[in-house]
């Protein structure tokens, strides 16, 4: 009698609300749903449904891919593309950072920079790019200027947002054991906001890279963006695609490595229990 | 680190509180009053359990006390000097966990030493000491995260003993705990009375808790916050008994705990 009921509920659904599910299956489901959209992709443009001209085979575009890097010198371009990115998203942290961290920190700064810092938020920073190239020319300085503006503002607003959450009794501790203000700001709010401003650097990096795909398509002869502008005019859309591809595997890369970061900085979040 | 400012000896009074009262500003003209003219003294060397029901405003006394917030009126004086602020004089132990949590717990032990600029070998040994007090040496490398919530609390008694308060005040800080972790705290903390050379004023709604732990209760009743009535409990007969059996099964404790229920019920029933 026990057997077959046993039986039965060890047969586990597949769709089961809120059960885990094993490593196995997550990787295959993972690779799973790319396999599909590659096929759709390949049938679409096998069968000719698209026009090859518009919507490039993929494996013409991994082709692309190969050529661009190994025959056409495409590495220098994403050096370029990575440059930029690290120097402006190292630039809006270094501001952003300790800005954010005083305005959560202390009401009275900010009383002083949210009114500023809010309202440049609203502001599109790709509506900057004509003043920026009439200020800074053609140089690598408008692009930088553009990620940064586009970053720095939400950056400070995330920080600060975080630094407000971290619990009024760790100040009230430090206090009560002797701690003044600078203390405090430096051994307790910083140290306890941190996991958090690298979750926020870790979103905002991939913003960052948004940004560098508008500056170089709208202003720049170097760099990813500006590779795919060129092949437009071409109607290389194995080239643009390449791009795409490339921008993504970019950001993939560097959101995981935020995320080892997290995990190397923190070990004490790992363990909870 | 012996401190020689601490001037009150054992039985005299090192905590005072003389007709405080606050109110609160609610904004657009209209104001509460929390706290009325509340007076008591605390001995050195007491466990002084501030009683009541929730609302009575016993853990803005508290606060006051920390120095954490300021009384609308009245004076309040440790060893004699007006308390303005927080100050290493007074530490403070929270319900909610208070560990730092990218610190090991010695370093969480040492934080307040290392503030106070005590020489590291010293904050080292008075770190070990009171780690090894509240029973957790082996987990003295340990980080807070991976310590169970009674683990934490000892973490947060440790670190403020260690910094050498003349009063450890304590804000229902069993209160998240379960019931039996909560039991060996009461436990552990009438051990730790007893051994380290300590004052400690805390809160709590629990009346098991304040009967088996203190030698003065301070009842406050609410709307305002007043003090009711101040309880020596004397069946205990002035001793420190590590061990809740014995108190509970001692005469005079079921008349006493029937005696505050009462005054709670009382309380109850102004809503």
């Amino acid at each position: 009698m026990a057997d077959p009921v046993s039986e039965k509920s060890s047969r586990r659904t597949f769709f089961a609300i809120r059960q885990p599910v094993s490593r196995v299956q997550i990787v295959v489901s993972a690779i799973g749903i790319w396999v599909v959209f590659f096929g759709i992709w390949l049938l679409a443009t096998e069968t000719g449904a698209v026009n090859q001209l518009l919507v490039p085979a993929p494996q013409k575009v991994l082709m692309t891919i190969y050529e661009l890097f190994v025959e056409r010198g495409f590495a220098s371009d994403v050096g370029i593309s990575i440059g930029r990115v690290i120097v402006a998203f190292l630039a809006a942290s270094l501001v952003a950072i300790p800005l954010g961290v005083v305005m959560g920190a202390f009401p009275a700064a900010e009383a002083i920079f949210n009114p500023f810092v809010s309202a440049w938020r609203y502001l599109p920073a790709p509506s900057f790019i004509p003043v920026l190239l009439m200020w800074f020319g053609t140089g690598e300085a408008p692009k930088l200027a553009l990620l940064f503006i586009g970053v720095v503002f939400f950056l400070i607003t995330l920080v600060m947002d975080h630094t407000k959450n971290v619990r009024n009794e760790l100040i009230e501790t430090a206090l009560t054991l002797g701690a003044g203000r600078g203390t405090i700001v430096r051994s307790v709010i910083l140290p306890a906001v941190m996991p958090n401003i690298v979750v926020a650097m870790r979103q905002m990096l991939a913003v960052t890279w948004t940004y560098l795909v508008i500056a170089e398509i709208v202003a720049s002869t170097t760099g990813i963006g500006a590779m795919m502008m060129r092949a437009r005019r071409f109607l290389h859309t194995d080239e643009i695609m390449a791009g795409i591809i490339v921008i993504g595997v970019l950001g993939l890369t560097f959101d995981l490595l935020f995320d080892r970061l997290h995990r190397w900085l923190f070990p004490y979040l790992q363990e909870k229990r | 680190m012996a401190r020689t400012d601490k001037q009150a000896a054992p039985g005299e009074t090192i905590l005072a509180l003389q007709n405080i009262s606050k109110t609160f500003d609610l904004g657009r003209g209209r104001s509460v009053e929390a706290i009325s003219g509340v007076s008591f003294d605390v001995k050195k060397n007491d466990i002084c359990v501030i009683l009541g029901p929730s609302g009575c405003g016993k853990s803005t006394v508290l606060r006051m006390i920390a120095g954490l917030e300021t009384p609308t009126a009245g004076n309040l004086g440790l060893e004699g000097r007006r308390i303005a602020g927080p100050g290493r004089d007074r530490g403070m132990v929270f319900q909610a966990y208070t560990s730092f949590d990218w610190l090991s717990v010695r370093r969480n032990v040492e934080f307040g030493m290392k503030v106070n600029q005590v020489p590291a070998a010293e904050r080292r040994e008075r770190a070990d000491h009171f780690i090894d007090l509240v029973g957790l040496t082996k987990f003295a490398d340990a980080y807070p995260t991976q310590l169970s919530g009674g683990m934490r609390q000892r973490v947060a008694i440790a670190r403020t003993l260690a910094n050498d308060p003349e009063l450890l005040l304590m804000d229902e800080p069993f209160g998240a705990l379960d019931a039996e972790t909560r039991w060996h705290m009461q436990e552990l903390l009438v051990e730790i009375a007893e051994t380290a050379d300590t004052t400690i004023v805390m809160v709590t709604h629990d009346i098991e808790e304040a009967i088996f732990l203190a030698d003065q209760i301070v009842f406050m009743s609410r709307h305002p916050g007043r003090v009711k009535e101040e309880i020596r409990p004397e069946f205990k007969q002035n001793k420190r008994i590590a061990d809740k059996e014995t108190v509970i099964s001692l005469e005079g404790y079921s008349a006493l705990e029937r005696h505050i229920m009462r005054l709670m019920r009382e309380e109850g029933s102004k809503e």
